[in-house]
């Protein structure tokens, strides 16, 4: 089952060009380049670039360069060819519809720079090696990397970024400029909400001083609101279709996997346990709607109906499951507008739904269960053992 | 004893212009709770509606001033969070809950440092809040649907909690205090330090953790209570058995969570320091009655 379970698991990751004209605002060096989205585009392109290019797919993906979506080009009539075979091709899933040219830099090292945020903290991150086997050379070898957690308020501190290089094998005469990468790197990830940037590989040039070959930057979507600039950022539109599909406001999540049963349940960590617990009696939560949102805004009535009808209305659905625990909400309120939605017809229903209802207010709404004909079940285990039943029937 | 919210505890809310903080009030006040005072920022906010004799303050300060408090609701809008709880720190409360959810990470991680900087248990963002039943409610958890009892709870998701409360109910189990950490992110305080807390409650027999997959706070608590010098028996739930973990989105991540984060690799750690996992909500009531008294 598809699911984002944490509030951050959406967070929006920047194209490369737009994180790089971010980088270029805040003094971080990366090469020329230019975004064309067709041939005439690349043409006018090519009229600022040296002959000697790099092509990046833009897409909102990582693993590019393992997958096609970087190509390398020498003069005009390579980089036509190279602009053909990534435009409208898909990496991981992504079509691809711009596609950043830049001039090829010439390196003596791939370092790795990065923030995070983890266990609560800020931390910097530099590597010793960089680039697209970062994360295999760092098993192999766990000095790779240095961890610098970072005051939240002050940044990072001198005699930090000073050890950490030391410990890298940093050349004395670069560390001035590593130190303005981290610098960089802690006032970007605080000016734009950023959960975590990476650049991967920073390059050491020949001639000294350091360029970022590439930029990701994944910025908190609970805080889009406040970084209108960051948010009309948005990547192309068909690669944000992560979103569920809703109806009638409410979000209704399917199970890649099929399945038999309907569940509305109220929050998300119960909902969770509930789907384990069904999945292993061998059943399967086909579709999971959260009521919570219906409830909260005042359309409780609306939100059960809406999901007792697309379960009634999807083929694969065979019995539903409503169990809801509460405490935030009055149970009582929420079962009026249940036995609302349900009708008239308790147990007469095509599809048998089980109710597993616990909260504050139980005992009037208990009452209202008793008078409607509608049992309650008496546990969890029972409501999950007569859902599966119910399914295989 | 119970933790965090007792008897005497004097409670300020923040954030009265949300409906929920106002439902909350209510509740409080039907549970016995001390409500010492609401801070409203905006006077307006209190216009239409507070609860009849308690005092209204526009900032921690002033409310500290005048009331002494001792735990501080924070039901304040996600933007508003930082400076509010930055505020309630400054004013010296001890114990800041904070119930507001979708607050930024940046945020998250600030209000955290300065919590820890200045001593304070800030719990949450995005907590369901704090309950000892009989004595003393901060938070959406209600008595309806638990007992007085000896059983410390700490969970991250508050649905998840009901559930094993009501669950624990039904067997005839009760507890002394549940604590809601917050599932988000970045959290002021985590399954370690209610696990001490747990560990010096004389009342407390044994700890209820409910957690899930994601993070690695579970791998946290179960080297803590590994190597903890006093010991109370714990038993665990962790949701998420049935869905992979999300695709992590960076190599730092990625080098970060390697092997860890997933079902299993918490079941086993917990597993490992003693800790009882039970497969599902139900069996949590039946493993706390196999434990040893």
């Amino acid at each position: 089952m598809r699911l984002d379970l944490s509030p951050n698991g959406c967070d929006m990751l920047l194209l490369e060009h737009r994180g790089k004209a971010l980088f270029r605002k805040h003094g971080v060096p990366t090469p020329a380049g230019v975004v064309v989205t067709d041939g005439s585009s690349l043409a006018q392109a090519l009229l600022s670039l040296p002959p000697r290019l790099v092509l990046k797919a833009q897409v909102a993906t990582g693993g590019r360069g393992k997958s096609g979506g970087v190509a390398f080009a020498d003069g005009a009539e390579e980089a036509r060819r190279a602009l053909a075979a990534l435009l409208g091709s898909r990496i991981n899933g992504h079509s691809v519809q711009s596609v950043l040219v830049e001039e090829r830099i010439a390196f003596t090292r791939e370092r790795y720079a990065g923030i995070v945020i983890e266990d609560g903290e800020i931390r910097l991150l530099f590597g010793r090696s960089g680039g697209v086997d970062v994360e295999d050379i760092t098993a192999a070898d766990p000095t790779n990397f240095v961890s610098i957690t970072v005051d939240p308020i002050e940044g990072p501190a001198f005699d930090q970024l000073q050890a950490c290089f030391a410990r890298l094998d940093y050349a004395p005469g670069c560390r001035a400029a590593y130190e303005r990468i981290g610098c960089a790197l802690f006032a970007m990830s605080r000016t734009y909400d950023a959960t975590m940037i990476e650049i991967n590989p920073l390059v050491e040039l020949p001639e000294g001083g350091l360029v970022a070959l590439d930029a990701r930057l994944v910025i908190d979507d609970g805080a889009l609101d406040r970084q209108p600039d960051i948010a009309a950022m948005q990547p192309h539109p068909n690669v944000t279709s992560r979103a569920p599909n809703t109806f009638a406001g409410l979000k209704f999540r399917e199970n890649s996997e099929g399945g038999a049963i309907g569940l509305i349940g109220l929050g998300g960590g119960l909902n969770v346990a509930l789907m384990d617990w069904i999945a292993s009696t061998g059943s399967k939560v086909a579709v999971l709607v959260d009521i919570d949102e219906a409830i909260g805004a005042g359309q409780a009535l609306q939100g059960f109906a809406a999901a007792l009808e697309a379960f009634n209305r999807n083929p694969s659905i065979r019995s539903v499951l409503i169990n809801i625990i509460t405490c935030g909400y009055r149970l009582d309120e929420i079962v009026a507008s249940l036995l609302l939605a349900l009708g008239p017809d308790a147990g007469q229903r095509a599809k048998p739904v089980i109710l597993h209802l616990r909260g504050n207010g139980m005992a009037s709404a208990q009452q209202l269960l008793t008078t409607a004909g509608w049992p309650n079940s008496p546990s969890i285990a029972a409501a999950i053992e007569a859902v599966v039943a119910a399914a295989k029937s | 004893m119970a933790i965090l919210a007792l008897p005497e505890t004097r409670i300020l809310v923040h954030g009265i212009g949300n409906p929920l903080a106002r439902f909350q009030c209510e509740e409080m006040l039907r549970h016995g709770t001390r409500l010492t005072g609401i801070v409203a920022v905006d006077p307006g906010d209190t216009e239409h509606w507070h609860p009849p004799n308690i005092p209204v303050f526009q900032s921690a300060w002033d409310a500290m001033a005048s009331v002494k408090a001792d735990l501080s609701m924070i039901f304040s809008p996600p933007y508003a969070v930082k400076s509010e709880v930055s505020e309630a720190v400054a004013a010296g409360i001890p114990i800041i809950v904070c119930l507001t959810e979708h607050v930024p990470l940046h945020d998250a991680v600030l209000i955290r440092h300065l919590a820890k900087r200045a001593g304070v248990t800030l719990i949450g963002p995005n907590s369901s809040g704090v309950l000892s039943p009989g004595r003393a409610k901060a938070g959406f958890f209600v008595e309806d649907i638990c007992l007085p009892g000896n059983v410390g709870v700490i969970t991250k998701s508050g649905s998840l909690a009901y559930a094993a409360l009501a669950e624990m109910k039904s067997a005839g189990i009760g507890i002394s205090t549940v604590v809601a950490i917050g599932g988000d992110v970045v959290k002021g305080t985590g399954f370690r330090e209610h696990l001490a807390l747990f560990h010096a409650d004389l009342e407390t027999q044994a700890v209820v953790l409910l957690g899930e997959i994601g993070g690695c706070d579970e791998e946290q608590a179960a080297a803590f209570i590994r190597d903890a010098a006093t010991k109370k028996p714990v038993v665990a739930f962790i949701s998420g058995r049935s869905v992979p973990l999300g695709h992590s989105m960076g190599h730092a991540g990625a080098i970060a969570e390697r092997g860890r984060g997933d079902y299993h690799s918490k079941s086993r750690a917990l597993a490992a320091a003693g800790v009882h996992v039970a497969e599902n909500i139900g069996e949590i009531p039946r493993l706390l009655k196999l434990l040893p008294r």
